[in-house]
């Protein structure tokens, strides 16, 4: 195979590249190959060049199901996941209205705190989420309460993770796969926008996802004035509407602060942005 | 656009799609990534999305996705050449003409490469791959030539392992 481009005018190599994209009518087709029988030099370039066309190969993408929906704003896997969290969230109540948790004033906090709480962090190997809200709360569609999810405190005491007596769920995550950098939504009129495009490699270094376990941080009104029920069907709703509009699998954001890596999984609650934010604890 | 529509383009696309990502970026994992990201973006705008033209979409939000991967992966392997030497080609186990093209398609430039895969593979005209990349026809048709031309000279110098 020899290299033969070099010696044939430009003029003749497009003619060639034509005949071979199938651009040429059949006159114009049985002159070019004319052209091409007539010179050595030729008809080696043709040779070549068709060497490039690529052939099509056979490859099915794996994941396929996880991309069909079963109606309107729902994936599989994220209706599978929602009905994890709403069992989850049941357990909560229950525990919720046997323990006392402490208040937190929604404005004690600039929204962006939400990225850089939890900064005490025992020593164990596992995670704790924390439903949290952004600043410009409002009440959720659909829901009796006018209460919002509390803030994350600056200091951690105030929902001490290790001892934290509203565990209610844990839920297994996919091991081995670098973390996704996920933007946190802070502002509730903005549209929520796909997952940045880069995979950090500082965060991609992490390639062991710990269990997680969710702790739910109590409504910023007082417990005592909602009924039972009304905290069930706050719960449920915020279980029930965990999507977001892409695929629900646990994406988690880990934030290198302090020595401490902090996963941190963004969710949509209703027409507002809210934050689950998780603590890496190890 | 509604779900069963959303799920027809899904069973219609995603192996094209994927293939498409996968023979750019080349780690299946990426691939599948791009691919899940591209169907995400088109979910999302299913109410501006044209059904019939889905497909050039989602095209589109991989090529930008697979794009900005490649560009990080090439800074993250820019950083790494001072401890590690990319093996040369000569005399290494491109005994195949599959191999050695593979190579010579991640040698071309971004828009050279994506421009032959997705005429190649997906069979694409001009215009439509103008409609992906965001260039003209006549930019495509000019950066197929001189893309396939690089192949070749590539297979010109490799010929001794030919």
């Amino acid at each position: 195979m020899m290299n033969t481009q070099n010696h044939i005018p430009e003029e003749i190599q497009w003619q060639i590249f034509e005949l071979l994209e199938g651009n040429l009518s059949e006159n114009e087709r049985t002159q070019t190959l004319e052209i091409i029988e007539s010179n050595e030099n030729y008809h080696s370039f043709y040779r070549e060049l068709s060497l490039t066309y690529l052939k099509p190969e056979k490859a099915e993408y794996p994941n396929k199901s996880i991309l069909l929906k079963t109606s309107a704003g729902n994936f599989k896997v994220w209706r599978n996941l929602t009905l994890i969290l709403s069992s989850a969230a049941a357990i909560a109540l229950f525990i919720f209205t046997n323990n006392e948790s402490p208040h937190v004033s929604n404005n004690a906090l600039p929204s962006k705190s939400l990225l850089t709480a939890s900064e005490s962090i025992p020593s164990q190997t596992e995670s704790t989420i924390k439903i949290a809200s952004s600043t410009r709360v409002k009440p959720l569609a659909n829901s009796k309460i006018n209460g919002n999810i509390r803030h994350h405190q600056k200091d951690s005491q105030a929902l001490p993770t290790a001892e934290a007596s509203t565990l209610i769920a844990k839920v297994d995550v996919p091991k081995n796969k670098p973390f996704r950098v996920i933007p946190i939504i802070d502002d509730a009129s903005q549209d929520f926008t796909s997952p940045r495009t880069e995979i950090n490699s500082e965060y991609a270094k992490v390639n062991s996802e710990p269990e997680i376990k969710i702790v739910y941080t109590g409504f910023e009104d007082d417990e005592t004035e909602l009924t039972e029920a009304d905290q069930t069907e706050f719960l449920l709703d915020v279980a029930q509407n965990l999507r977001y509009g892409r695929l629900p699998k646990m994406q988690l954001l880990p934030r290198k602060r302090q020595n401490h890596l902090i996963p941190q999984v963004d969710m949509r609650l209703g027409t507002n942005t809210r934050f689950i934010q998780t603590t890496l604890i190890q | 656009m509604d779900y069963k529509e959303f799920n027809r383009i899904v069973e219609a696309h995603s192996d094209a799609l994927y293939r498409f990502a996968l023979k750019n970026i080349k780690v299946a994992e990426d691939a599948q990534e791009i691919v899940q990201t591209a169907f995400e973006r088109l979910w999302i705008n299913r109410n501006t999305v044209d059904p019939d033209k889905s497909k050039a979409f989602l095209f589109r939000v991989a090529y930008n996705f697979t794009i900005d991967m490649i560009r990080k992966q090439r800074k993250e392997a820019d950083m790494e050449t001072t401890k590690f030497k990319e093996p040369s080609t000569e005399g290494a186990d491109f005994k195949d003409l599959k191999r050695v093209l593979e190579r010579a398609l991640s040698k071309l430039s971004d828009i050279q490469r994506n421009v032959i895969l997705l005429r190649d593979y997906e069979g694409y005209s001009y215009q439509e791959i103008g409609d992906i990349l965001s260039i003209t026809e006549a930019q495509v048709k000019i950066n197929i030539f001189r893309g396939r031309k690089q192949l070749q000279e590539h297979l010109g110098s490799m010929e001794d392992y030919l």
